[in-house]
Parts: C-alpha cells; sequence; structure tokens
C-alpha cells in the first residue's frame, strides 16, 4: 500500500478518480447538478461587473442600478470606498441559484445570496420579487464593505489578522443598513419577546447562524445607533484591531459594560414591545391546533365524499419534509395521528417543497395540487385524496419555478405563479385537459398566491404592482379570467398575502402586516375584504392604465395575535385554517366561527383604492454603458498550502497543495506536490520520492469532468508483495500517468462514475535485483446513490449505496491484470427523533494478478484494530450501530462548550464483524489480520466541533476466529470524523 | 541637518529654514517623493515645521521626512497607534497617543530625547497648539492646558468625549464633542463661557474663519457658531442626515469642505453664500487645502483634485497610490498627501525648481 494514498486522495476523489481510500464517505454524497448550461455574460457598471445570462438582462440591469446606488450610500456610511472591482454574480431564480460552483454548498430554500470572502464574491437570485432582490443586493454590499473595511483598518494598524467581526454584528449591520426593519423582522422580535426566548446579548452564540440571531443583531444595530448614535456602528468596526474580543471593543467604543449594554438593550426592547403585545394573543390560546409538531405550514382543507375531515399540509417533524394529511373531528381537533401523503426529499420526483413560498390547494373533486422541486425546475403534482393515488404531474418548459397552484371550480384548471428563465414572475393558467399553458400578466411586478373565486369568474392574488409597491408593499388584486382586467382589492403601505376565498365568494381572508403611526409593522393578522360590493369589472383598470372608478372595499380584522399568520383559509364547516408562527415554531391551527369573527371585527376600515400607480424600478441599461459581454474564464487562487518536515529517521518529507478556479467555479484546477519521507533511506535522489499530481476539474456541464496526470513515486510495504521478502516487505515504485473521468448525476440522489487511467508503472527491489515495469491500464465504473439525511454527527435516516466494478491490467507486460469488484450498502433507521438504528454492509474484491489490497481498521469501520492494518484483496464488513442521544445541548450544562461550538454529545452502541482474505478464504496472514473473521463490539461517544468536526471516543472488546474469542483487555479508540 | 536617518529615533540640529519658498502649487502637479510610513494614518494632516514633515501613523510612529526629497529623518515610536498629529511647542514635538501606555509625549528633535509623558485617557483629536503651550482635549473630554514644559495649567471637562481638535479664538478654546455639544473655555483659567449643543456629533477638527468657527457634523450639517457668543450664525445642511462633512479649509472669505457621501462645497460669508459644489466624486475625510487660488481635496477613491476657488470647476486630477483619509498640508512648495495602504506622496508644481 502506498503511505501516501490518503493524502493523495484528498485531491484524486475530487477528481473522482477510483482510489483505495474511496471506500470511506468520499464517493458518496448528494449531487449539486449543473441542469442549466448558463451562457454568462459581464456587464461593467462604474464598481461592479455583473455576471449573468442573456435571459435575465433586464434583471442584470436592474441589479445593476441596485448595487450602484446601495454603492453610493454604503460609501458615505462607511467613509469608504471600494478599490476593486466587487463581482456580482446575479440568478434569475432560486432554483438557478441552487446550481452555483461558487460554494460546493448545497443552497436551501429561503437563502437570499451570499458574499463570498475568498474572491469577494456576491451571488443573489432575484427570484421574482425585485424589492427583495434589491434588499438583497443592498445587504451583500454591506457586509462588501464591512470586511473591506474591517482588513483596511487591520492593514492601517499593521496587524496581522484573519479575526472577523460577530456574525451578529455583521448580519445585524447588514440587515439594519439595507432598510427599514421589515414586517419579518416584526414578526421574530415580538415573538421573542412574548415567548420569552429573546438572547442575551452575551449567549447570542447559542442562536448562531439562525434568522433569529440575523434578526436580533438588526434590533442590536438599531439599539446601539439610536442610544449612542449611528456613528458607533463605524466607530465598532474602526476600533476592532484594539482587541480581540469584540466585547472589549464594543466597551471601549460605547463606554458601557457589555453586560449592562445587553441587560438594557434587552429592557428597551421590551418596553417598546409590551405595550404593542398587551392586547394582543398567542394563537396557541386562541386557537385550536391541529399541527403543532415540528414544522408545518401551507394547509389546505378537504371532505371527503364519505364526510371525512382532513387537513393537508407541508411538515417536518424528524429532518425530511413530508406532505401530510391530518384527519379532523367535527370540531377540528385531530383526529388520530397524521398521516404521511407524500415523502418528500428521498428521490427525484419530489426532491424539494418551497416550504415556505407555495401554497396547496383541493379541487371540489378532491384532487391536490403541489409543487414540488423536481430536477431543474419546479413542477405541479395532483393527489387524488378519494383515491389516495398520485395522479399527474405537470412541468412547464418556460417556467422554472411555480408558486401556489389554486383550481378553477371545476377542478380542471389550475391558477399559479410562476418563474420564467427571466426571472420575472406572472400569474398563469393551466388547463390540465388541454395542457395549455396561458399567461395571465406580463410585467416585472410581484404577482402571487392566486386564489381562485368560487364561481370561476375571478382570481384574487397579493401583488406590489400598488402605489406602495416600490416600497416593498403588496396589495390583494382581483383578475377577471373573461376580461384580464386587474382591479385593486386593497390599497396601503402593507403586506397583504394569502388570499382566499369564502366558500360563498362573497369574502376574500387573508393576511396583513401593516405600518403604524411610527412607521412600524404590527403582528400579521388576519383579515378580511367584503367583495360583495364590488362594481362591474370593465369600470376598473389597472394594469390598462384605462380611468377607474372608486369603489369602496370594507376590510375586517379578525385576529389580534403575537406575531403572525400565514395562508388562511376558509372552509365549508365555517372555520378558518391556517398557518401560525409562534414560540419559534410554525403550525397549523384553527379557529371557528368564521362568521361570527367576520360580524364581529377587532378593526374596520374602509378603502377606497384608487386606480394607476405604476411605477419601474431604477436600472442601468446595458445600452448605455459599455455592451455586456461574454465572460472569459480568468483562474484566481483559492488555496495556497505548504508544509515541509524533516527528521533523522524519517527523513525530509513535504509539499504543498495549490488550487485554482475561475470566477464561477466551474472550472478547478488543482497541484499538489508532496516529497514522501524516504525511512532513513539516502537515496540522493529528490525526485525519487516526489509525488505530483495536476488535475482539472470542470464543473459546468451536467457531467462532471476531470483529468489529469501525475507521478507517484516513494517506498511502498506490502506484506502480500510476492516478489519481497517477508521479514523486509518493501519496494521502490514510481508511477507515470494520467487519468480522465465523468460523473453524470441521474438525479440530487443518484449518479454513475466512470473514471480510465493509463500508467508507467516501474517497481524495484534492489535485494532481490528486480526491475519490473508495466503500463497499467485501468477502467472503472460505479453508481452511487444517497439521500441520507444528516445530523451533526453523521447520517440520521436515509440510505446510501455505492456499486463498482473496474479492470486493471498491464497493456505492455501482462505483469498486472486484476479485477475490482465493490459495494457499500448503509441504511438508518430512524427510530425516534434522535436515535437511529445505522447498519452497513461493504463488499470488496480484487482479483488477478497483482491485485492491490484493501483496508480497514480503525474508528471509521472495524473498530478495535490498528487503522488500516486489517487488509486483504478481498474483503467482506458489516457494522451495526444503535445512536442514541446523550446531550444534546451539552453548552446548557457548560456555556463555554457553545462558544467553542461544541454541541450534540452522543453515544453509539456497535458490533462490527469483518473477514479479509486473498487467496484462500481461511488462509491466515496475521500480520495483516487476514484469513479470520474478526469482530469488535461496544460503546462509542460522539461530540461535534465547531460543526465541521466530529470527535470519536470508542471502548470494548475486540473478538477473534469468528467471535469464538475475546480479547481481554478493552479497547480505547480516539479519533475523528462523521459516523459511517 | 539631518543626523540620523531611519532611525528609532528622530534628532535633527539647528534647521536651517533659509528663503521661505513660495507656495508655488499650481497645477498641475507632479509627484516628487513617495515614502513609505509602515502604518496608515489618523484624519489630522501631517505637521510640518521648517523644512521636515511629521507623520503619526496607526502604529504609534513618528516619522520625520525631509519635505525636500523624502529622506526618513527619523523615527520615534510612541504608543500604540496616533490618530492626531504631531504638533511643534516651543521648538518641540508633543505628540497625542491614541493607544498605549501614555496619552501624551513630549520629544525633543533637536536632542533626540523624551522630554516627558503623561498617562491618562487617549487622546484621538489633534492638538491645538499655542504660543506658550498647547490645549489637548482627551477621549473622556477633559480639556487640559499645558504649559511648554508639560505641566497642566487648568483641566476642564465641558461636555462628552472629543475627537475632534479644538480650535482658539482669541481668548477662547472651542472644543467639540461626540455628543454635539460646542463649548468654549477660558484660555487662562478653563471656565466654560458657553455652550452650544445641537446633538449633531462633530468627528472632524474645527475651523476659524474670522470670529467664526466652523463644526463639521455628521449628521448632514455644518454650523457656523459666533466664537464669542456661542450663537448658530449659520448652517448648511444637505438633505441626507447621515452625511458627514469633513474638516474645513479656509482661505479668505471662503470655506472648502467635503462630504462622505462625494462633494465639494465651497461657501462664502459665514457659511450662507453656497458659491459651488461638486458632485459624484468618493467620499472625503481629510479636510481640503486651499493654496493660492485652489483648493486641493483627496479623496477615499484615491483621486487628488486641484478645483479653482473661483470657478469650482477641476482644474487638475491625479491617481493616488491609495486611498486617502487624511487632511492636506503644504508648504515650501510641497503638497503633502498621506495615502494608503500607507505612503506619504509629495507633489510639486511641474517643472518647478525649488530654491534651496
Amino acid at each position: 500500500m502506498l503511505l501516501r494514498v490518503p493524502v493523495l486522495c484528498l485531491v484524486v476523489a475530487a477528481a473522482s478518480v477510483p482510489c483505495a481510500s474511496a471506500q470511506y464517505n468520499f464517493h458518496f454524497g448528494r449531487n449539486k447538478i449543473q441542469y442549466t448550461d448558463f451562457e454568462w455574460h459581464v456587464l461593467e457598471t462604474e464598481h461592479f461587473d455583473v455576471y449573468h445570462y442573456p435571459e435575465m438582462r433586464e434583471l442584470a440591469e436592474h441589479g445593476a442600478a441596485f448595487a450602484e446606488e446601495a454603492y453610493k450610500e454604503m460609501q458615505n456610511r462607511f467613509l469608504f470606498s471600494l478599490q476593486e472591482r466587487t463581482p456580482l454574480v446575479f440568478y434569475a431564480t432560486d432554483l438557478h441559484f441552487k446550481q452555483t460552483n461558487i460554494t460546493s454548498g448545497f443552497i436551501p430554500d429561503g437563502v437570499g445570496g451570499f458574499y463570498e470572502f475568498l474572491k469577494g464574491r456576491v451571488v443573489i437570485p432575484a427570484n421574482g420579487d425585485l424589492h427583495r432582490f434589491r434588499r438583497v443586493v443592498r445587504h451583500e454590499i454591506v457586509h462588501v464593505f464591512t470586511l473591506n473595511k474591517l482588513l483596511r483598518v487591520y492593514r492601517d494598524h499593521r496587524i496581522v489578522s484573519a479575526r472577523l467581526l460577530p456574525l451578529w454584528f455583521t448580519e445585524g449591520l447588514a440587515e439594519y443598513w439595507s432598510g427599514p426593519q421589515d414586517h419579518q423582522h416584526e414578526m421574530v422580535m415580538r415573538d421573542a419577546v412574548y415567548s420569552n426566548y429573546l438572547v442575551p446579548l452575551e449567549n447570542i452564540y447559542r442562536v448562531y447562524g439562525s434568522f433569529l440571531m440575523y434578526k436580533q443583531g438588526e434590533a442590536l444595530c438599531r439599539y446601539i445607533a439610536e442610544t449612542f448614535g449611528e456613528e458607533k456602528l463605524l466607530d465598532l468596526i474602526d476600533n476592532a484591531w484594539r482587541n480581540a474580543d469584540f466585547r472589549k471593543v464594543m466597551e471601549h467604543t460605547l463606554q458601557e459594560d457589555y453586560k449592562k449594554l445587553s441587560a438594557d438593550w434587552q429592557h428597551v426592547v421590551r418596553e417598546d414591545y409590551y405595550p404593542r403585545l398587551s392586547k394582543a394573543q398567542p394563537p396557541s390560546v386562541s386557537a385550536q391546533g391541529i399541527a403543532v409538531r415540528g414544522f408545518s405550514a401551507k394547509p389546505a382543507f378537504y371532505k371527503t365524499k364519505a364526510g371525512r375531515r382532513y387537513v393537508y399540509y407541508v411538515g417536518n417533524k424528524e429532518g425530511y419534509t413530508n406532505l401530510y394529511s391530518q384527519e379532523l373531528d367535527s370540531l377540528y381537533r385531530p383526529a388520530g395521528k397524521a398521516g404521511m401523503l407524500v415523502r418528500g426529499e428521498r428521490d427525484d420526483r419530489f426532491e424539494a417543497f418551497h416550504v415556505l413560498a407555495s401554497r396547496l390547494d383541493v379541487s371540489s373533486k378532491g384532487r391536490l395540487a403541489f409543487v414540488t422541486k423536481s430536477g431543474e425546475k419546479d413542477v405541479i403534482h395532483t393527489f387524488d385524496l378519494e383515491a389516495n393515488a398520485l395522479e399527474s404531474t405537470y412541468g412547464f418548459d418556460t417556467l422554472t419555478a411555480v408558486y401556489s397552484p389554486t383550481w378553477d371550480p371545476e377542478g380542471e384548471r389550475l391558477s399559479f405563479s410562476g418563474i420564467n428563465a427571466a426571472g420575472v414572475i406572472d400569474l398563469y393558467i393551466f388547463d390540465t385537459l388541454t395542457d395549455e399553458l396561458t399567461r395571465l400578466t406580463t410585467d416585472t411586478y410581484d404577482d402571487r398566491d392566486p386564489a381562485w373565486r368560487p364561481d370561476g369568474q375571478m382570481i384574487a392574488f397579493s401583488s406590489n404592482r400598488t402605489f406602495f409597491g416600490e416600497d416593498g408593499s403588496h396589495n390583494l388584486f382581483t383578475y377577471d379570467v373573461l376580461s384580464g382586467s386587474i382591479d385593486y382589492v386593497t390599497q396601503g403601505p402593507h403586506n397583504d398575502f394569502s388570499p382566499s376565498w369564502s366558500p360563498d365568494g362573497r369574502w376574500l381572508v387573508y393576511t396583513s402586516a401593516r405600518k403604524d403611526s411610527m412607521d412600524r409593522y404590527g403582528g400579521q393578522d388576519i383579515y378580511v375584504a367584503d367583495m360583495l360590493e364590488t362594481p362591474p369589472i370593465a369600470t376598473r383598470n389597472f394594469v390598462r392604465q384605462s380611468p377607474g372608478t372608486r369603489y369602496a372595499v370594507e376590510e375586517r380584522r379578525l385576529t389580534n395575535w403575537t406575531t403572525a399568520v400565514f395562508d388562511p383559509i376558509w372552509t365549508a364547516d365555517d372555520k378558518l385554517v391556517f398557518t401560525t408562527f409562534e414560540n419559534r415554531r410554525f403550525t397549523v391551527r384553527s379557529v371557528s366561527s368564521a362568521d361570527s369573527l367576520v360580524m364581529q371585527p377587532r378593526q374596520t376600515e374602509v378603502v377606497e383604492p384608487v386606480s394607476g400607480g405604476h411605477w419601474t424600478y431604477p436600472s442601468i441599461s446595458a445600452q448605455s454603458e459599455r455592451r455586456p459581454y461574454p465572460y472569459k474564464k480568468q483562474y484566481g487562487l483559492d488555496i495556497a498550502q505548504g508544509q515541509i518536515s524533516s527528521s533523522a529517521f524519517w527523513g525530509t518529507s513535504g509539499g504543498a497543495v495549490l488550487s485554482m478556479s475561475d470566477l464561477l467555479g466551474n472550472d478547478r484546477l488543482y497541484l499538489l506536490m508532496y516529497r514522501a519521507a524516504d525511512f532513513g533511506e539516502r537515496t540522493g535522489n529528490f525526485f525519487r520520492s516526489l509525488n505530483i499530481h495536476v488535475s482539472r476539474v470542470q464543473l459546468h456541464r451536467r457531467t462532471n469532468i476531470g483529468y489529469g496526470v501525475y507521478r507517484h513515486g516513494g517506498l511502498r510495504y506490502d506484506i502480500t508483495e510476492p516478489d519481497v521478502s517477508t521479514e523486509f516487505p518493501r519496494f521502490w515504485e514510481t508511477i507515470v500517468g494520467g487519468f480522465g473521468a465523468l460523473s453524470y448525476p441521474l438525479s440530487m440522489f443518484r449518479r454513475i462514475e466512470f473514471s480510465t487511467s493509463l500508467a508507467w508503472d516501474r517497481k524495484r527491489i534492489p535485494e532481490r535485483r528486480i526491475d519490473r515495469v508495466a503500463y497499467l491500464f485501468s477502467n472503472a465504473a460505479s453508481i452511487v446513490h444517497d439521500n441520507a439525511l444528516f445530523g451533526a454527527n453523521g447520517p440520521v435516516d436515509g440510505w446510501r449505496g455505492e456499486l463498482g466494478v473496474a479492470y486493471t491490467t498491464d497493456i505492455g507486460n501482462a505483469n498486472v491484470d486484476y479485477i475490482t469488484g465493490s459495494i457499500d450498502f448503509r441504511h438508518y433507521l430512524r427510530i425516534a427523533r434522535h436515535v437511529t438504528f445505522a447498519s452497513r454492509a461493504l463488499g470488496r474484491i480484487n482479483h488477478g494478478k497483482e491485485a492491490r489490497l484493501w483496508f480497514m481498521g480503525g474508528s471509521w469501520d472495524l473498530r478495535g484494530y490498528p487503522l488500516f492494518d486489517v487488509r486483504g484483496k478481498k474483503m467482506w464488513f458489516t457494522s451495526h450501530e444503535f445512536r442514541f442521544p446523550i446531550l444534546t445541548q451539552p453548552a446548557l450544562h457548560v456555556p463555554i462548550l457553545a462558544a467553542l461550538g461544541i454541541v450534540n454529545l452522543r453515544g453509539a452502541l456497535f458490533l462490527d464483524a469483518a473477514h479479509a482474505w486473498n487467496d484462500y478464504y481461511r488462509q491466515e496472514l496475521p500480520q495483516i489480520f487476514a484469513g479470520e473473521t474478526l469482530g469488535s463490539g461496544g460503546l462509542g461517544f460522539r461530540l461535534n466541533v465547531l460543526g465541521g468536526f466530529v470527535l470519536r471516543y470508542d471502548i470494548g472488546f475486540r473478538f477473534r476466529d469468528r467471535f469464538s474469542r475475546r480479547d481481554p483487555s478493552m479497547f480505547r479508540q480516539f479519533f475523528f470524523g462523521f459516523d459511517f | 541637518m539631518v543626523l540620523m536617518g531611519a532611525c528609532r529615533s528622530i534628532q535633527v540640529g539647528s534647521v536651517e529654514v533659509g528663503e521661505e519658498a513660495a507656495p508655488l502649487i499650481v497645477p498641475p502637479l507632479e509627484l516628487a517623493w513617495t515614502h513609505n510610513a509602515g502604518a496608515g494614518f489618523g484624519v489630522e494632516p501631517p505637521h510640518i515645521r521648517d523644512n521636515i514633515a511629521f507623520v503619526g501613523t496607526r502604529r504609534g510612529e513618528v516619522i520625520a521626512l525631509s519635505l525636500e526629497d523624502g529622506q526618513r529623518l527619523g523615527a520615534k515610536q510612541f504608543g500604540e497607534s496616533i490618530e492626531g498629529s504631531p504638533v511643534s511647542v516651543g521648538g518641540d514635538l508633543v505628540v497625542p497617543i491614541a493607544f498605549g501606555k501614555y496619552a501624551l509625549a513630549s520629544y525633543s528633535v533637536n536632542s533626540g530625547r523624551s522630554l516627558w509623558s503623561a498617562q491618562g485617557e487617549a487622546v484621538v483629536a489633534g492638538i491645538l497648539a499655542m504660543d506658550d503651550g498647547f490645549v489637548v482635549a482627551d477621549a473622556e473630554g477633559t480639556v487640559r492646558r499645558y504649559d511648554t514644559s508639560g505641566e497642566i495649567l487648568w483641566a476642564a471637562t465641558p461636555g462628552g468625549r472629543v475627537r475632534s481638535r479644538p480650535a482658539r479664538a482669541g481668548g477662547r478654546i472651542i472644543v467639540a464633542d461626540e455628543n454635539g455639544c460646542v463649548s468654549a473655555v477660558a484660555a487662562d483659567d478653563g471656565s466654560v463661557l458657553w455652550q452650544h449643543c445641537q446633538g449633531r456629533p462633530v468627528y472632524a477638527p474645527l475651523a476659524m474663519l474670522e470670529s467664526v468657527v466652523i463644526v463639521p457634523t455628521t449628521r448632514g450639517v455644518v454650523e457656523f457658531v459666533d466664537a464669542e457668543k456661542g450663537e448658530l450664525v449659520s448652517t448648511y445642511a444637505v438633505q441626507d442626515r447621515t452625511v458627514r462633512f469633513t474638516a474645513a479649509g479656509t482661505g479668505g472669505e471662503m470655506v472648502v469642505m467635503g462630504t462622505s457621501d462625494g462633494r465639494l462645497v465651497a461657501l462664502s460669508h459665514g457659511g450662507k453664500e453656497l458659491l459651488w459644489e461638486i458632485e459624484g466624486m468618493d467620499s472625503f475625510l481629510g479636510g481640503p487645502l486651499i493654496v493660492g487660488r485652489y483648493v486641493y481635496a483627496a479623496s477615499t477613491g484615491a483621486i487628488l483634485y486641484a478645483v479653482s476657488l473661483e470657478s469650482g470647476s477641476i482644474a487638475w486630477q491625479i491617481k493616488l497610490r491609495g486611498r486617502t483619509k487624511t487632511g492636506l498640508a503644504a508648504a515650501h512648495g510641497k503638497l503633502l498627501v498621506l495615502t494608503e495602504p500607507r505612503h506619504v506622496q509629495a507633489f510639486r508644481t511641474t517643472n518647478t525648481v525649488i530654491k534651496p
């Protein structure tokens, strides 16, 4: 075995080349698929390079204007100018954004964008709502200025420091300076105050990276600005050099004790919110719970032909997001346990639900319509609730993202909002009988949440096509299906969302968050609009800008709840079913007697909408500036790292890794140079143990391609090598070759891989004067599946598997000729929320002339045996673990652990068994533990540190010879790494 | 003249000033020399005495440079950071220290010896030099008057923390603080004579225009305050109240200021009349400097501008080595600009022969 293999595989694995150490986790993982071959162009503005594709040019022009607008403001706020042009990479939709290679991680729903520090890249999807896009652009540009300003401060003071400002501050500042507090901010802060989980500043690490931390950070920055002066926010950055501890920096800058500052802030927040909440009630008191466990949202209601009532919702109770059904009794209390209607996030068809963005709807005939991401695009599924069967799946060539389908009264047509390749969101109607797609709106306004009126003539929806839309407000509108005219329902600086009709079509029920006299949003409550008095549609037209007739709409506020309510629906039983946010949790609840609530509203307001209100976002025309030009790759450094060591016994070893990639992260170059230790051999030949690996990986297509050349050289130790002496099994080997590999993702969860390599291999055994040369030609293929769900220490649910074959031969002299087969299957059975039973079965074979050895041993597989010391050309291995929690939050007991990022202490009862052999199953080679069935059992402890490292400590007994005997002493093994 | 160059002390012999070079700083300018000061700079312009520029750095060093050729005459460490600028008092150098063991230090550049140092609150603002001593306002807001030997003559705390260099108006010392209060204390005994509070923090140095003190605030407003009575004479405001004004450059009746949103503004008649305004530049942090018929200003966009005082048109501009956040200084035909990352750049009029 080559001693250098584990090091090399870090690079080799990146190119998907089969490698001995690939028996570990390198070959698993889900696939980030490049469905779309974007034709990238660059639009240059004064301070930015805007990367976009031609389909979304108009959006890019808006984004460019937003960026320049933010630059101007941030330059003033930071007293700073950027000396380098900042790359802005825009995507039209979230689904395109998820394909980015600028970060290798998966991007979940809800991520508005990110700023990547290494190359200063800002990456943002527009996703329909240009106001939100504008705000995210500002948010990220605050980050750009913050980081550059901070680095400038360090350099001015000649401080060599990599320390960054705390996340609560940088994110809080970005939120605070990107615009006024929005309704989501109010929702979170009101809930934090009411539910009493406002996190003191000194403990804010406990919510590190959470939405709560962002919003508390925003509130803290606002408090600092309002109490000490806006200037102090910048002073905090200017003074960051004074102390590595930001608490000290705050104390110096604000001249206030840190804990007192925290206490004062909490007091001010509570003093501010308590009066606002004094008359508000929590939904948990005022409303009946339907689905209150885990995350539950987007309810839809259906009463079956048999008269049974069901609420359907999207929920996440144990990790995967699924579609659930919950039967209700006549009082809308849950009758029995919720059933899983559709299992999500495990296969290609239901890859992901848009849990906070897309509503469900049930037709009068019992057809449930819902949206999932399925490959490149969103699709609408219909499910026959009477037959309990999935019916159809509808995808649309022209649409990338689809949200909130709603049925017409006949249950044949669906209306929904969709985002096209240009990133523009509009309303559509799809006829399921004729497969005809009709676009209803054609502009850049954010049209969403359509709801078909029971008589089928009108579709209500939420849009920012209002006088107040430029500031982010949304009002309700109606679309007349026959005439195509659009009319106001509500009007004002509100956020009116999620309209839904009462069964008789008179009332439009919706949610609204409204600003008070202090220009602050309150809670998001349920409202209804009386639609009875609607005048003839023809007289009111908004889109076509014809003079409209004023008419009055009476709005009634039905609730006054502490935080926020979403997606109300009015059922035939006169109940309202909706989602609420309370105590950091989304739950589905109901209230009775919708009619009574409407008749006794908390507040009534008559609105007389004024037609008109057309406005546009600013834009930097690509025609007026330098014309966009096609993107041309330029490589920039990602990683450069070197290391060298020298000892009298081991000799000198060392190496360097160099990684470069283009701006979009699509094309990556790797250079690895490593000189292995000679173990005291004074060869006088530096190059003899020199390893070089140069590879290129291209990720811009769906098929990932890698190729490269390598030279591996050095001393090898191999007890099974037939030509070496048993006492001293060492020899020199040099391999020079090239490889090519490709990986084709069949879906997010499955891929096939192929690789080939050709190498010149020279083996020398000086003691026996053997000098053998082979021309190794190797081909491999494998299929990999992985839908495992990860917890803090490893997979907790799902399964992953790999099946591979390979053939290696010497095309020159037939010195080497062997086949490879491998299978690795891992299954995770989630018994309870924090308890998993994990099983693994593995088989490996290398068979033929000069077949290489597989290896095992160590904490990652066969525990109790030395790392990699169990070897054989063939082996099987099985492992079973009962994984259970010990302390999910050890920091609650020892607070300092949280600051160190130590979370989730877990235990594992394990039982391992394996057998490695060469030619004969029972032929024993004690030096490599071959020829006998080995095993171990015991107890392990796992501790996650800093989110990325898992410390492992196992104790147990080793078993030998088919478990017939047990080693007398216990083994203790400490290592690191995620569970299998 | 220079005895020890580039060593860890500054020692200068008796200086032969000779004929004062006429202020021949007329655009176009050319780069005369550049010196790497080793660290960044605060907002205060460098101090020039005779033919030597003294530059304080954010690493706590004061560097003496020959104006002639930029040669380092010496350097001395004072604490860990200097934000204000050293000043000459009675032939010696007094250094404000923003971070370190001491808050003030005095140094003889003739003998190369430290004279005294004083502990206390850090001094972020510049020092106001007077004939018979100097005045310092520290980060806690205490104003102290010292004599030339470093003895405290009086101390007063008229307001909050001070980051802005005080100004002198006859027998008054004018101090502005972070809370937006402008105070006048008697130069003789430190008694508070008047206070004018508008709640607009002051970070940039004060300046005087005859009997009017120019108060550049961080809230989009410049206040012109009668130094004798403390009454607001006039204000100049921009719409955006987050805009900060730089220290004022004054010349004749004119006042020129930069803003953080990238404007240069020229006012006259005590700020009552806007003469001209240039927009669309990068942020200005350091104050502009009026020399002859031009005002010079350097931006965070790393551009040095020469603007005609009369017309407000940009007469000349040049790209600098880096951003500038420090006020400008000029003497002996040299315009000194402190730029990022850590350079002192001297400009002179093109083809001008500087007399020795």
